[in-house]
């Protein structure tokens, strides 16, 4: 009787640690997959909702690529979208909005680009920087790595388009908040006319023990009425 | 545990099979629209930002 009830409780806990296994497979791949590819189609109809909502029907002006400094854009609230950035390198896929701050109830897990509020602004001398996941939630910069020196980044705003070039890339610690920094890196104040963008996302791609930066440079501007930069528009087309 | 459920259940086999198929199912689709998400902000521990 004894050897019965014993062996009857053990059968129930086999279960139950055989169905504690399944459901941490099945969050895996809720985590993975499910949601990964449910927020990543929400960011793509969120980006062409931006595009479209910001459009003012310009097509490219291919008369002059010359307007002049960048302005600084209009700062937003915490959570409010910023722009759309497009990662030539990455494809038009890889589209996602760019909101305030890097709560990641608020952008980061929500598939946006997250902006460092304590951070400058696009236009503005100093660092606009940002954060992405680069595994889950959405995120289109896993093939992050892929990056090259030279490569174009693209930030579409309600005022027109920043184009960026890419300076350098860097792995870093976790907790290296000095790449945050107007000249990342130092701690000296913002150069005149010298406008960056960083953007810090994981490494390895799955994990969790460094910081894979990503270093370029504010170099062109285009107001809406002009329309985009000729290599942007074909990305918008398809985004 | 799983041997009991399946005395439970009534009618032929292929009943008890399919009452099973849509539990799991239901029990899924629960998983992945509401406790995923729910408890996801305690698991996951990667996080893109420096600080």
């Amino acid at each position: 009787m004894y050897r019965k009830r014993l062996l009857a409780a053990t059968n129930i806990f086999g279960e139950l640690l055989i169905t504690a296994g399944v459901l941490v497979l099945l969050f895996l791949a809720w985590q993975l997959w499910v949601n990964n590819a449910l927020v990543a189609s929400s960011q793509l109809n969120r980006v062409a909702q931006n595009s479209q909502h910001w459009s003012t029907g310009a097509a490219t002006d291919p008369t002059t690529d010359d307007f002049g400094k960048p302005p600084v854009l209009a700062h937003v609230g915490k959570g409010e979208t910023i722009g759309n950035l497009y990662v030539p390198r990455l494809g038009a896929a890889s589209t996602r909005a760019v909101a305030e701050s890097v709560d990641p109830h608020m952008s980061l897990n929500r598939g946006y680009f997250g902006h460092y509020s304590s951070s400058q602004w696009p236009g503005q001398a100093g660092n606009f920087a940002l954060a992405v996941h680069r595994s889950g939630w959405g995120t289109g910069f896993a093939q992050a790595q892929l990056l090259r020196t030279g490569d174009r980044i693209y930030l579409e705003t309600a005022t027109g388009y920043y184009g960026y070039t890419v300076r350098n890339i860097e792995y870093v610690k976790p907790t290296s908040v000095d790449v945050l920094n107007a000249v990342p890196g130092t701690t000296r104040s913002a150069v005149a006319g010298q406008s960056i963008l960083t953007i810090t996302t994981c490494s390895p791609q799955d994990g969790n023990v460094e910081r894979l930066v990503t270093y370029a440079v504010l170099d062109s501007w285009r107001p809406r009425s002009a329309g985009p930069f000729s290599d942007l528009a074909p990305l918008m087309k398809k985004a | 545990m799983y041997a009991a459920l399946w005395r439970i259940l009534p009618g032929p086999t292929w009943a008890r099979v399919t009452m099973l198929v849509a539990g799991a199912v239901i029990v899924v689709t629960l998983l992945m629209m509401f406790v995923f998400p729910a408890i996801d902000d305690f698991i996951s521990s990667t996080d893109p930002a420096v600080n």
